[in-house]
């Protein structure tokens, strides 16, 4: 678990991914909004897992992934009462529009895009959790 | 027959209307003399007016003159201001960008660091090309030593096996290996001043070594569709790739192949020379 900094929102993220490189960044990138708290799943059923014992603010997640993808991982978030408005976030790549539209179509909030840039990144999380500048 | 009293003469008739006609006309021009004084010192009030209106229509000028100098000195204060914050915002974007991408540097070698099979290292390689760098299509060959040949072993974004082997030495590269020739002559990590190696439908070699020993190469054939160029920040990961993929591979090697001996203290401290 990741502790951004100390002051502005307690806000918690759970970042999806399987590729633990792809993760790491993504966690590096959330580390940069100040006040949210990162915890890191390795796939959708170890995101389910975690999702059983804490509450989170914002969820990013991968589409492909083993056991459980991130396309099923949404159809379970907003199927449960407590995640029904819940920022879901996907993770695709540019060809991917298909899986993009899906998630969407299934609740997903917004998306980012492989190569992923931190910035881009910062930036979605802030807009989409109503973050002010101050929290950067 | 009666006879009426008799009246003033014509005479006096006349002279008294010439009296009242002169006194009439004596009133009239003192009156005249009276407007004519009245109206020059209205006239000459209303001149101190007007120059104290114009007094104040100039002061009131210059003050209107001097807000405006301050206005738009507040408006170029105010443009600089928000010029500034566009700067400062740009700067933390682009520390951002440095920041993450010495994090990706980072994070890319420590992956080649814990990867202990082929197949790690392979993956690693796979998902910093694509995710951190933007190549959307890449072929990874490696050197086969007894056949002396770069075959094709892994490829993103296309078939595999629609590449052949690649054969070694390169000392007499026939016209489209002239660039992998380049590349491989260094006997060295590619850098950001090295040869590209571009060739044909490659864009980029980027030979895989372990010391001086060739391991490997990564032929770098086209970027995500949202990806036109390689940038400043890649060529540090592209560095990394080239370093760190090539003694990954051998030690994967030498791992796949090697016993399985316990570590002791005698055997280490032989090795350390103590």
């Amino acid at each position: 678990m990741t502790q951004a900094s100390e002051g502005g929102p307690k806000l918690t993220a759970l970042v999806v991914e399987d590729s633990p490189p792809m993760r790491k960044m993504i966690v590096f990138a959330l580390s940069r909004v100040r006040g949210l708290t990162v915890v890191e799943a390795d796939d959708g059923v170890d995101a389910l897992r975690r999702i059983a014992s804490t509450k989170f603010d914002i969820i990013i997640t991968d589409i492909n992934m083993p056991i459980l993808d991130g396309l099923k991982l949404i159809k379970r978030l907003r199927a449960d009462e407590a995640y029904r408005d819940v920022p879901i976030i996907i993770i695709t790549t540019e060809g991917a529009e298909e899986d993009r539209q899906r998630a969407l179509a299934l609740g997903a909030t917004s998306y980012i895009t492989k190569p992923i840039q931190a910035p881009q990144v910062i930036d979605l999380v802030r807009e989409v959790l109503g973050l002010t500048d101050g929290s950067r | 027959m009666s006879h009426d009293a008799p009246g003033p003469t014509l005479q006096a008739r006349t002279q008294a209307f010439l009296r009242e006609f002169f006194a009439k006309g004596e009133q009239l021009v003192r009156e005249l003399v009276a407007e004519n004084g009245r109206l020059r010192s209205a006239l000459a009030a209303g001149e101190g007016e007007a120059g104290e209106t114009a007094r104040t229509v100039d002061r009131l000028s210059r003050q209107v003159a001097e807000l405006e100098i301050e206005c738009a000195e507040l408006r170029r204060s105010t443009a600089g201001g928000v010029d500034g914050g566009k700067g400062f915002r740009t700067r933390l974007d682009d520390l951002e960008r440095e920041h993450y991408r010495l994090a990706a540097m980072y994070v890319a070698g420590s992956q080649f660091h814990v990867a202990t099979t082929v197949e790690d290292v392979l993956r690693t390689l796979t998902e910093i090309l694509l995710n951190f760098v933007g190549v959307g299509r890449f072929a990874v060959y490696v050197v086969d030593e007894e056949r002396q040949t770069l075959f094709p072993l892994v490829r993103e974004g296309a078939e595999v096996a629609e590449l052949d082997e690649l054969a070694l030495p390169l000392a007499a590269p026939q016209g489209g290996q002239a660039g992998l020739a380049a590349v491989i002559e260094r006997r060295a990590r590619w850098t950001a001043d090295a040869p590209s190696g571009a060739e044909p439908g490659v864009l980029l070699q980027l030979p895989l070594f372990a010391g001086t020993r060739l391991v490997g190469l990564v032929r770098v054939e086209r970027f995500l569709p949202q990806k036109q160029a390689f940038d400043d920040g890649d060529s540090g990961l592209l560095e990394l790739v080239s370093e760190h993929a090539g003694v990954g591979i051998e030690t994967a090697w030498i791992r796949a192949h090697a016993q399985d001996v316990p570590l002791s203290r005698g055997a280490l401290e032989r090795l350390v020379g103590t």
